[in-house]
This record gives C-alpha cells, structure tokens and sequence, in this order.
C-alpha cells in the first residue's frame, strides 16, 4: 500500500549517517517507503545543520512534518540527538527519527526526550522498516516496551516536577494515555492495544503522539526545575 | 612501703589519742567579730553541757571552786590557726591565754557565765573526754590528707627507691603529714589546748610547710629535666632554714615575713620553675607530658591552698575557707602527682591535665572578681558572686574553649571529612596511589616527624614508646606503618588517637571490602559477556561465514544482533523479570510477525505481574529458542496464525508456540535431518534442565519449553536428570 507517488514531490529525506554503506541502505529504504523523495545524505551534525539552515525557508513552505530526518546517535562529530533537538524546536516540517543499532532505554528515552518522532533499529529487515516508516507518517510512532515503562516512571517522577513549576502539570498525562502506556509496556502493539481498550487504532495512535508531546515538553520543563534547582537560570 | 603504712598509723594513732584526752564540754563555739562575742552555736545532746540554751553567748568561764577570777572569752580564742596573727606578740598572748583556759579546763567542774534567752546566767558543767564522733569533718579530712600524701610518696619512692626525684616526692608527701596532723590537733580543738603543746605542734607545722616547698623546688629542678648539677640543690635549704629558723623562734619582725612571705616565694619559685622545665623540655614530648601533669598538679593543688588560705593573710584579709577543708586540695594533688611521677600511662592524662587546668582556672578567676567586686566596689556579696557567675560565664567559658582547642583539641578532620578521606583513598585508581593517599591522611591527622614501614604487624593499633610512636597494622596497599613523633614531636599519642586510628583502619577495612566485592563482581560480569560473545555471537557469526545464499547471511547477523541485545539487556537490569521479558518477546514476535503477514495471538496473562525471578541464563536461553521457533515459522511454516501462551505451574515456566502453518518434517525433530538452529535450541533448553518437546499437529506445529523457575529449582541438576532420563530430548 504504497502511497501515491506525486505525493512524495518536494519531500526531502534527511540521513545523518557517517557509514557510507549502512547511509546507502537507508536511502534505499526510504526510496522504497517514500517514492520519489529527494534524498540529502550527510555524515555528520556539522553537514546536517548547515543543510537545514540552508534549506529552512523552501522547507517551511511545506505543510508541517512533510520532510522525514533519519539520524543516527553516535556521529564522528557528537550526538545527533543535538539534531534532533534542533529540528524539534526550529523545525515543525521535519519529522526526526532516530536510527541507532543499540536499543539501550537510555539513549531513546533522550532522544524522545529531545523530540524524536520515532527511533528505528538499523539491524531490522529492511521490509520492516519501511513498514514502520509506513507508521510513522501516519501518525502512530513505535514504542517498545521498555520506553514505554521508562516514560510511566518519568511521569509519575513528573508529578512533583509538576509541583514546582505549573507550566507541567498541563503536560502530565491522561488517565488514558496512562492505560496506552501500560499496554505498550507490556509489548502489545497498537493495534492490540486499541482492541483491549475497545478503541479504534487510530485514537490509540493519537494518544501516542501525544505521549511523546508531552514527554517531549515534560522533559524539558523537567530540566529547567532542575537549572533552577541548581541555580543555573 | 610497709615502714611507711606503720608510721602512718602510729601517726593516725598519736593524733587521735591527743585530740580524744582533751576536755570536752560539748558546745560548738562561733567567734561573733561585730559584737566582739562567742556564741555557742550549737550544743552536743549528750555531751557534759546539754542543758545550755543555743543559740546564746558565752561570756566567762571559772573554776567551779571559785579560787580564781572568771576568765572572759575573745573571739580571737577561738582562731583555728594562730598563723592568721600577725604578730609574734599576738601570738604569745594567745597561747598564754590557751595555757590557762586548758587549765581551767581540767578542773572537774567548771562554772559557764552566758546570756541566753534570760540575761546572764550560770551553769556547772563537768568536762568529760572527747569522744570520737564529735570530731568535725575538717579533721578526717587533714588526716585523710596525711595519711594519703605520705603512702603515695612512699609508693612511689618505693617504685624508684634510688632516684633523687622520687625522694624528693616521698620527702613532700611526709611534709604534708607533718603540716596536717599538728594542724589537725589544734584547729578542731573544742576551746583550748595548752599553749606549750600549742606551740610545738605550730612549729611541727610550719616546719613541714617550708620543707614541702623545699622538696617541690628541688624536685622541679632535677624533673623532668636536671635544671641544675644535684649540688646545686643545697642552696634551696641553705636559703630558707635560717629563715625557717628565725620564724620558729620568732627573731622576725612578724609572722606575715616569717611564714606566709616564705610560703609565697617558694609558691613562686615552683610556678617559675616549672615554666623553666616547660622550656626546657620544648622537644622532648615525653618530659613535657610528664611536665604538664606534674607541674599542673602542683601549682593547682598547692596555688590553691596558697592562694586561698596564705595569701589573704599576707594581705590582711581572712583565708577564703577553712584551713582544714583546703587541706584536701593536697591529697587530690598527690593523686595526681603519684600517677605522674610513677610515669603510668603519662600519655593518657594529658587532656584531663589541661581539663582540671582550665576547670581550677575558671574557679578561681570566680573568686577573684568576686573579692574584687567586694572589696574595691563593696558590693553584697550574693550580688558580687552573681555577677562574678556571669562574667565567668561570659567571658571565661568561651576562652576556654578556644584555649582547649588550641591546646588539645586540634583535631583538624570533622567526622564527614574522615569518611570522605577514606574513600578517598580507597578508590584511588591504584595500589601505589592508594598507598600514597593513605600515607597523606596519616600526615594530615597526626603530623608526625616520620612514617615508616614497620618491622611486624600486630594487627592493632598499637601505642608505643609511651606514646612517641603509634604502630598502625596494613592496610590500603600499605604495609604496617610506624607512625613517630606525632605534631611535630610537640605531643604523644594517647587513648583518642588509638581510638581514632582504629576506626579509620575499620572504615578503610570496610571500604576495601565493599571495593573488592564491586571489582570482583565487575570481573564476573565481564567474565560472563565474554562468554556470551563467545557462544552465542561468535558461534553465530561463525556460522554466518559459510552462508552461501545472501539473505540466510542477513538473517544470521540480525539474529547475532539480537543476541547482543540480550546480552546486553541481561546485564543492564539487575534481575531481568519474567513480565518484562515477556513484555519485550511480545512485542518484538508482533513486530517480526506483522513484517511476514502472520497475525500473532498472545494475549495477557497473569503470568505478566508475577515477580518471578528468573536468572540470566533462563533469560536468555527462553529469549533465544523463542526467536528461533519465530524464524523457523517464518521462513518455512507459511502460517497465517501464531499463538503463544505462557505459564507457570509447580516452579516450572512454559512456553507454547502453536503455528497453523505446514507443520514440521518429523525428520527435523529427532535424527540426521535435525537442523542446526533446532539442535542448538535443544543443547540450550536441556543444559538448564527444562525439556523442549515438538509435537506436529494436524494443521501446524505445537513447540513446548518448559523450563525451571530458579524460586523452584531447588532439586539439584543430578536428581533432575535422573527423574527425566529424557530431559532436553524432544518428545514427540
């Protein structure tokens, strides 16, 4: 079910990857996923941050995250979490998502953390990663189990960040979201998920997003009650 | 030692049978100095004169006889040391008129002329003996005081019988007996004594007091240090026996320059002297400890007695207390002194020396601002004493607690400092570092001139050399330390140091262990992802090298992907749970299912919440023969359906995966045709001790694991394979 292939024209794919065959098969892959995309592949922050500067009026013109940015974590150049943050606070048109080999809750926690859109694992079969490419331009970000866990434990630790500073506590989370979450946790897809709570797929995979919003601007409410704490600002 | 404790009751005895023989009517006679009267302040209910009315004063007494006048009584008779006159002449009418009251006294009955209630009337009393219980505390404390300066002197001399010092010491105590018990006779006297017995025992007394001071002098000349040659020590009599002498017979202008000016200087010249030796003994911590609580007794125990009880006269004012209650301060020295002298654990008495330094200080600043508030301001003297008590509290308290840490406090680490040190140098990186660091708390706790590596370890912290050097047992990479001349050789080690020191050697054991057990479990950790690399990555990649067909290359990479993930996750959470793992299974199945088109039903189970605990191999195994069955399904089952339950029962864990695919060739299960993902799957399950059976279905395939749960493992592997010869063969 591929989408139709006008669709795909001024749409630019991002790939922050500094190995040059792994790049290649990204670019495949999202020539598969997305045909006709217009492919910009760089391999390191430095390159991607110019390319967006560059770029960032032709890519505002477009309606919002019209553009997907595949970026890998560990780059010769540092994090390219950074450029997620970037895209995620200056960028709305731009869909970020990370690619990494390692799964370890850490790094994805951060990088959701800091506005990914989605993370996909590189070592996948090519089939399923445009399937979840698929997914992600429709709204529905993957969560594995243990983000999802990670992100119950960041809320219910929220709550009292949420005390001290009220900007938060509009971000704490439903008690829907919170029964999504639950679900997620325990490794059922959204699809499942939707059936156990008796709602369509697609509600579900709005809760989601949501989820990621809201930890998105959780996390960062979180730090600056901690540079206050700290006596930073 | 034996001589010393008879002539110490023969001393006892003497006195006692002098005090017990003189006439006692049983009145408790006070000097009233404003109407220039005596007052019988109180009357002895069984004694000769019970039926006298107190209080009342008593004016006269006569012989009941009447041959002679009525003698009247003075204030001044009553004086409880005839030193407080200031002239001799004062003094001769004194004992003349003790002469004749004690005269009268031994009459056998006498007539007492007092105004009580009803003005001036008489009373016959009968003298009788003195009995013991009548004797006041003052007495028991002069001969309590006597009777321990002299033993302890002589114990101690009988430690060093030979040394000059120790005499000395001995010589001092004998001198206390000698100033207490004649003092004791006539201070606690009911009215009068002969003045003839009078006199001998004052000369007795003022003979001990100069010779005291002599003894002292002489002593702190020759310790701790030899200040000067032993011949040198003859000046000290040559000076003050003529003086003594001419007291004695009372050639002096006054009894002030005869005795308390005397007394004075040689108070002064123990004080100078041992400020002399405090100098002289700057770099040697053993004679400056020893110093320090010698000195300090001294000047404490007898400048107290000086200072309360001679000086006032000296400066015509009345002793601040009761000569015979100031006697006390001796025997407390001597206490001291014995311990001091006798060198016993000198070290450990150096806090308490400047403790009762600053205590005797604060005491007698209070009675200092107190006389001069009343004398220069002539204040009450509830008022003056109160405002001493503040300034006291104000000003000297607070002083003292400088000056005691600037003395002996000094203890330069704060409790959580010394914690953090410790781990400090228990985590340096190496045993050189952590060596060094060790070597630098030492330097910054106790100072000492010199660290070095000891020649035994004794396991303890050892003090030694009477505190000049402390052995510390190995610790911290280090070996047994000897730690000498702590503070720069300014002082010893003592109790708090050794204490101190054991703790820290406590903590860093402790902290060590805890570091050992971290680095051992750090070691086994490492230990295990090399072993896991090894079998399971390795042993895939090795496989994937003689792939021929491209995409079975890839799947081998992703699956040694995995299994990295696994192994990393096994080791990222402390005990991996069951829920969790079957949480992460779920959704990776769903994923990989939903990329081949294959619908996967697993629902929730209760099993998800149960905290069973499963260990790291179990984890690992079940994840990786799941992941295989998975792939085999994918790759040839062509299902349309995959459904997975998991449970537990009787502390096994199951774990079926039923497909409606092709079902299997039964030449895979068991035989030649075995593959070599499905044998590895098996080697895995039964080395765990679970058994994996693989039964065709008729449409489909239906794989078990069953696995036990370690919380039900407790049967031993052996018995277990026993009871299932067949474990880890699949059933079919």
């Amino acid at each position: 079910m591929l989408p139709p292939v006008e669709r795909n024209e001024g749409r630019y794919g991002l790939i922050v990857e500094d190995q040059a065959d792994t790049r290649a098969g990204l670019a495949e892959m999202l020539t598969v996923a997305f045909d006709g995309i217009g492919l910009v592949e760089v391999s390191t922050i430095r390159a991607a941050l110019d390319w967006i500067a560059a770029h960032a009026r032709e890519l505002s013109r477009t309606r919002a995250a019209r553009h997907i940015a595949l970026i890998d974590i560990g780059l010769p150049d540092g994090s390219g979490i950074d450029i997620v943050r970037e895209i995620a606070r200056h960028h709305p048109n731009i869909t970020p998502i990370v690619t990494t080999i390692y799964d370890d809750d850490q790094h994805l926690f951060e990088a959701i953390a800091a506005g990914a859109q989605g993370y996909l694992l590189k070592d996948q079969h090519p089939d399923t990663l445009v399937q979840y490419l698929h997914r992600i331009d429709k709204g529905e970000p993957p969560l594995s189990p243990s983000i999802a866990r990670r992100i119950l434990q960041h809320f219910s630790k929220a709550r009292t960040a949420a005390a001290l500073l009220p900007d938060a506590a509009d971000e704490a989370l439903t008690p829907r979201e919170m029964d999504v979450l639950r679900l997620l946790g325990r490794g059922l897809s959204v699809g499942e998920a939707a059936r156990v709570l008796g709602l369509t797929p697609h509600t579900v995979a709005g809760y989601v997003k949501n989820i990621y919003r809201k930890l998105n601007i959780s996390s960062r409410a979180e730090a600056a009650v901690e540079a206050v704490r700290r006596g930073l600002v | 030692m034996q001589g010393a404790i008879l002539l110490c009751l023969a001393a006892v005895a003497l006195v006692l049978w002098t005090t017990l023989r003189q006439p006692w009517l049983g009145l408790t006679l006070a000097a009233d100095a404003d109407s220039h009267t005596v007052r019988i302040a109180g009357v002895d209910p069984s004694g000769p004169a019970r039926a006298l009315p107190f209080p009342s004063v008593l004016h006269a007494l006569q012989a009941a006889d009447e041959r002679r006048p009525a003698i009247g009584l003075e204030p001044g008779d009553l004086a409880e040391e005839p030193d407080t006159f200031e002239s001799y002449g004062q003094i001769r009418q004194f004992m003349s008129r003790q002469s004749e009251f004690a005269a009268l006294l031994r009459e056998p009955s006498i007539v007492l002329q007092f105004s009580g209630p009803d003005p001036r009337s008489t009373a016959t009393v009968a003298p009788s003996g003195r009995p013991l219980a009548s004797l006041p505390l003052s007495f028991w404390i002069q001969i309590v005081t006597g009777a321990g300066s002299l033993l302890i002197g002589a114990w101690v001399m009988a430690m060093r019988p030979t040394d000059i010092v120790t005499r000395l010491f001995a010589l001092s105590g004998a001198m206390i007996m000698l100033a207490a018990y004649p003092a004791a006779i006539y201070s606690s006297r009911e009215l009068a004594i002969d003045g003839g017995l009078f006199r001998a025992l004052s000369a007795l007394n003022h003979i001990a007091t100069f010779c005291f001071g002599m003894a002292m002098i002489a002593m702190f000349l020759c310790y701790p240090r030899r200040l000067v040659p032993l011949r040198a020590l003859w000046i000290v009599p040559a000076v003050f026996v003529p003086w003594l002498a001419a007291d004695i017979l009372r050639l002096l202008p006054s009894q002030t320059i005869g005795l308390q000016l005397p007394t004075l200087i040689e108070m002064l010249l123990i004080v100078g002297i041992v400020g002399l030796q405090w100098f002289a003994s700057r770099n040697d911590p053993r004679a400056r400890a020893a110093l320090s609580w010698l000195g300090l007794s001294v000047i404490v125990g007898a400048g107290a007695f000086v200072s309360l009880i001679i000086a006032p006269i000296l400066f015509d004012s009345a002793p601040a207390m009761q000569q015979g209650h100031a006697f006390g301060f001796f025997l407390l020295i001597y206490a001291g002194l014995s311990l001091g002298v006798g060198r016993y654990r000198l070290f450990d008495l150096s806090d308490w020396a400047f403790r009762i330094l600053f205590y005797t200080g604060g005491t007698l600043l209070l009675l200092a601002i107190d006389a001069v508030l009343i004398t220069i301001l002539h204040l009450q003297q509830a008022t003056s004493f109160g405002i001493a008590l503040l300034a006291v509290g104000f000003i000297y308290l607070p002083l003292r607690g400088r000056l005691w840490n600037f003395f002996v406090g000094r203890r330069n680490l704060e409790e959580h400092e010394l914690f953090r040190a410790i781990i400090d140098v228990s985590f340096a990186a190496s045993a050189p570092e952590r060596q060094e660091r060790w070597r630098e708390l030492l330097q910054r706790l106790f100072d000492p001139l010199a660290i070095e590596p000891a020649d035994r370890d004794v396991g303890i912290v050892e003090i030694r050399d009477e505190g000049l050097e402390v052995l510390l047992p190995a610790v911290a990479a280090s070996p047994a330390l000897l730690l000498r001349y702590p503070w720069r050789g300014r002082r010893l080690f003592g109790t708090t140091h050794q204490k101190l020191a054991s703790e820290l050697i406590r903590l860093m054991h402790y902290t060590e262990e805890s570091r050992n057990a971290y680095e051992r479990g750090s070691l086994e950790e490492r230990r295990r992802i090399a072993r896991d690399l090894h079998d399971d990555v390795g042993a895939r990649l090795l496989s994937g090298l003689y792939k021929t067909d491209l995409s079975d290359a890839q799947s081998v990479l992703r699956d040694a992907i995995a299994d990295i993930r696994t192994i990393v996750s096994g080791l990222t959470t402390d005990q991996p749970l069951l829920g969790q793992m079957i949480a992460a299974l779920r959704h990776e199945t769903g994923e990989r299912l939903a990329a081949a088109g294959v619908e996967l039903n697993w629902s929730i189970g209760d099993i998800d919440d149960a905290p069973l605990p499963l260990d790291y191999p179990a984890f690992r195994s079940l994840t990786s023969a799941h992941r295989e069955i998975i792939s085999n399904v994918i790759r040839h089952a062509k299902a349309r359906r995959v459904d997975v339950r998991v449970d537990e029962a009787d502390g096994w864990l199951g774990m079926t995966i039923v497909d409606d695919g092709l079902g299997i060739d039964p030449a895979y299960v068991h035989g030649s045709l075995q593959g070599n993902g499905l044998r590895g799957l098996m080697r895995r399950i039964g080395e765990l001790n679970g058994t994996v059976s693989i039964v065709p279905l008729s449409k489909g395939t239906s794989v078990e694991i069953k696995l036990p749960l370690r919380a039900g493992s407790a049967e031993t592997p052996a018995t277990r394979s026993r009871e299932r010869p067949h474990a880890a063969q699949p059933h079919v």
